[in-house]
């Protein structure tokens, strides 16, 4: 088990983007919180000793992956969709007016679960094809391709994905 | 679109979220429309992302649970460990007897040969036994899943 300082600082650091990766898996629902709670218990219960930071939060992303997929096989994955305060957003390199007309919940809720994880992994929080391949348990060559499509799904789950890439061009 | 992912997609989506696309990346993302859908997914989430305000709560709520945890599986280990350590204990103290009495008897080699036989016969579903105790114990012990409070 990890010493409680440690754990307060990699929890400090990484609980936000551990929540949102739940909600974008399982949806902004009242299990959200059970399943990133359960997450952050195992990582203290269960995981080996020496990892560093960047392996803790990796960690605990490959938890939520095997939660979700348990519960997505239970079919337990069920609840309310929950609005969400949205604060400042930070201007990014393009499509600010078009991002605003996207919603993105959607966009993921259209996809498989699996899909939705390698999407978010991927470019919500910039995980290596690798990384990618061992938090979500399967092969390196797979998760690229894997990617690639769930990628397509996902933009053309996108309504207006034409009006987006006129605007960005 | 490209039928294949780019090879320079990784470097693109670190270009994108560190806020600087600048130097190579506009000449390849004008080439490449495969990287420049990743780029615009990437940028898409990313304002997404911020967007967010998530919390999980307190983290001494979780350590304090996981304190609790991880005592209750000491606790049961304990107990387990008793357990086993009293069947063992049997079955050792059982095959002892039947080794070394009939020494001190003098009985003849045939009928040691008898014993054994009759203890190895016990031996197996004294095991079995110890199994089923082991597999009880552990999934008593077993910590519960989510959504299964």
């Amino acid at each position: 088990m990890i010493d409680r300082s440690r754990f307060e600082s990699v929890y400090r650091e990484t609980s936000s983007d551990v929540t949102r990766y739940v909600g974008s898996l399982i949806g902004w629902c009242s299990q959200v919180e059970d399943v990133a709670q359960e997450a952050w218990l195992r990582l203290l219960t269960s995981a080996p000793d020496g990892l560093s930071d960047r392996q803790l939060k990796s960690y605990v992303f490959t938890t939520v992956t095997n939660i979700v997929r348990d519960l997505w096989r239970r079919g337990a994955v069920t609840g309310e969709w929950m609005p969400l305060d949205r604060e400042e957003t930070i201007p990014t390199v393009s499509m600010e007016a078009v991002a605003e007309k996207i919603d993105v919940s959607k966009a993921l809720a259209s996809m498989s679960i699996m899909q939705r994880s390698l999407v978010w992994l991927a470019y919500a929080e910039g995980y290596s094809h690798r990384e990618i391949a061992e938090i979500t348990g399967i092969r390196e060559k797979s998760a690229k391709v894997l990617l690639f499509r769930a990628r397509q799904k996902f933009i053309s789950s996108i309504q207006g994905y034409s009006a987006l890439t006129g605007s960005s061009s | 679109m490209k039928t294949m992912p780019c090879c320079r997609e990784e470097e693109v989506v670190a270009a994108v979220m560190s806020g600087r696309p600048d130097g190579a990346w506009p000449a390849h993302l004008a080439s490449c429309e495969s990287c420049r859908a990743a780029a615009e997914v990437t940028s898409l989430l990313q304002r997404d992302r911020t967007g967010k305000a998530a919390g999980v709560g307190s983290s001494h709520m979780i350590w304090a649970r996981a304190t609790l945890v991880v005592r209750a599986r000491r606790r049961r280990a304990q107990r387990l460990g008793r357990i086993a350590g009293i069947v063992c204990g049997a079955l050792a103290g059982y095959l002892t007897s039947a080794l070394v009495l009939p020494a001190e008897m003098k009985v003849s080699l045939d009928r040691m040969a008898v014993l054994l036989s009759h203890s190895l016969a016990l031996l197996l579903p004294a095991a079995a036994i110890l199994a089923a105790v082991a597999l009880i114990v552990s999934w008593v012990s077993r910590t519960p899943a989510v959504g299964e409070h």
